[in-house]
């Protein structure tokens, strides 16, 4: 009787577990993509900051993780490559999931097919640009 | 803000690559605010049962509508209703009218206020939501259990000619006093031909009348009293369903569940706001008259006790008083009770255990409450009244006991 009665349960912790996990890569892909070699100090800077874009994901947490590894990829100068679709690709996966995170709260739980359009839209948006990305990686200098 | 930092970074640094890489960005959020057509307007209602079984199945019906355009609703259910330690409930906003029902707690008896629910809509990914709107939730009745208590049978009325106890009054009913022979004035359906034939004369069957047996439970419910005594010094906080009035208001209702079952007619009288009482009747609708009554009492220390009305109590009917008899007040109106009505019982519902106070004065204090308190429920009982605690197992026995002494005196 008590909702959501039937099909697939996902939590807010499920949420704010993938968020931390999607800017914890998104960082370490923007260092690793830029040349530099991962510190262990930089690597727990790393994991301290995705939790805090987990913790707080209607603060300006996530936005900041953001312009982050846009900086670190950038510092770095490595042009078009794969690290660059990589960091693009988990750049809008962090900034939908944060978005989600800041409607659900973390006790909720929540109809998988609540989060069925933005898990679509994810996809058709991926769908178009990684290709793009692609070439221009390759025809970019 | 991130769109509007990438554009400046690209401008600045003149790095087409800090634009191409926030395109996919770009490309979702576009996608997500053109799906939206229409603004949603949220209303929320919330259908709570009027009244509901303690342990039992209830159900709250919440209803969300106005979803137009919306993706995701996100339900704060009020507490008690809906699971345990998940309060929050996101649905698929998949049509413009989204019902839902949910589970009402009901482990606790009395009138249940669950608060209020909360409903906001969000849309494109959660990058646009209406703000929260609210719908109070009314209260829920919860009766209290009843628990089965093995009870004597009450002595008749003196008054009525209808009931399922037998009487010593001559009269038309259903339980044989004699056989005599007939006179000038007996009923000929009243004849007793087989009787009649064997002696050769006409006789008659000469019966007694039936009658009822009331029962009035009197509730006092100015206190709220927990087994800690520095807690009775604020008077108006309820104890629950552990304090002395939780016990008082089962007890009542097992009572009357009892005497009910057994065709008598019962009562409920409210020592702290009389008007509130409960008529003397018989019948399933009248335990459920009484338990809808007991569940609606809070305890209020700011009633004063008015005048108790006699006439409330029928002539000939058990008295069951049902008090902490931490103060005088009860005194008079039990002493009375026990001078015009046959059988008084006194119930004590303190908690069995105290815990005193730690303090020299405060504990001195205490013990002298209790002390009067047990001078007065001893002089109840010299007065005749019987006085017990709360113990369905008990009751009963202690009934049938004076009952007997009764007989045999």
């Amino acid at each position: 009787m008590n909702p959501p009665a039937g099909g697939r349960v996902v939590s807010g912790r499920d949420m704010r577990v993938l968020l931390g996990l999607g800017s914890a890569g998104l960082l370490l892909a923007a260092v690793v993509g830029a040349g530099y070699r991962p510190h262990p100090l930089v690597i727990v800077a790393l994991a301290v900051a995705a939790v805090v874009v987990a913790a707080f994901p209607a603060s300006p947490a996530p936005a900041a993780a953001c312009v982050i590894a846009v900086f670190l990829l950038l510092a770095g100068d490595i042009g078009f490559t794969v690290w660059f679709v990589v960091v693009a690709a988990l750049l809008h996966s962090v900034h939908a999931l944060a978005g989600l995170a800041e409607i659900i709260p973390a006790g909720a739980r929540a109809e998988a097919a609540a989060l069925a359009p933005t898990g679509r839209r994810w996809l058709q948006t991926q769908a178009v640009t990684v290709p793009i990305l692609i070439v221009l990686a390759a025809v970019l200098p | 803000m991130l769109f509007v930092v990438s554009a400046g970074m690209t401008l600045v640094f003149g790095r087409p690559a800090i634009a191409l890489m926030v395109l996919p960005l770009a490309v979702g959020t576009a996608l997500a605010v053109a799906g939206g057509q229409g603004e949603p307007r949220p209303r929320l209602r919330v259908e709570m049962p009027s009244m509901a079984e303690v342990d039992g199945q209830a159900a709250a019906l919440i209803s969300v509508s106005g979803l137009e355009a919306a993706e995701i609703v996100v339900l704060r259910l009020p507490y008690g209703i809906g699971p345990p330690r998940a309060p929050y409930v996101v649905l698929a906003a998949d049509s413009p009218d989204q019902q839902l029902t949910v589970t009402v707690d009901t482990s606790r008896w009395g009138m249940r206020d669950f608060g209020a629910a909360g409903a906001r809509v969000a849309m494109a990914d959660g990058l646009f939501s209406t703000p929260v709107v609210i719908a109070h939730t009314a209260p829920v009745r919860i009766l209290p259990p009843v628990r089965t208590v093995d009870v004597p049978e009450l002595p008749a009325r003196s008054a009525g000619q209808v009931g399922a106890h037998r009487t010593r009054r001559p009269g038309d009913g259903s339980e044989l006093l004699d056989v005599r022979e007939f006179r000038p004035g007996d009923r000929v359906r009243r004849i007793d031909w087989r009787v009649s034939a064997r002696r050769g004369v006409l006789h008659v069957r000469h019966t007694a009348i039936d009658a009822d047996a009331d029962l009035v439970i009197c509730l006092d419910t100015r206190y709220d009293l927990t087994s800690d005594v520095m807690s009775w010094h604020d008077r108006s906080s309820g104890a629950g369903q552990s304090g002395s009035l939780g016990v008082a208001i089962g007890a009542a209702a097992s009572l009357a569940a009892s005497y009910l079952r057994l065709g008598d007619r019962v009562g409920l009288v409210d020592l702290a706001v009389p008007f509130r009482g409960v008529q003397p009747g018989t019948g399933v609708r009248q335990l459920m008259r009484i338990r809808w009554h007991l569940a609606g009492i809070v305890p209020d220390a700011q009633l004063r006790r008015r005048t108790f009305d006699e006439g409330s109590v029928p002539r000939g009917a058990a008295v069951v008083v049902l008090s902490s008899y931490i103060d005088g007040q009860i005194d008079p109106l039990v002493g009375t009770l026990a001078r015009t009505h046959r059988d008084v019982l006194a119930i004590d519902v303190l908690p069995d255990t105290l815990t005193m106070p730690a303090d020299r004065a405060e504990l001195a204090a205490a013990r002298l409450v209790l002390a009067e308190r047990a001078d007065r429920l001893a002089a109840l009982a010299r007065r005749g009244v019987l006085v017990t605690r709360w113990d369905p197992g008990l009751i009963g026995l202690l009934m049938r006991r004076r009952q007997r002494l009764r007989r045999s005196a």
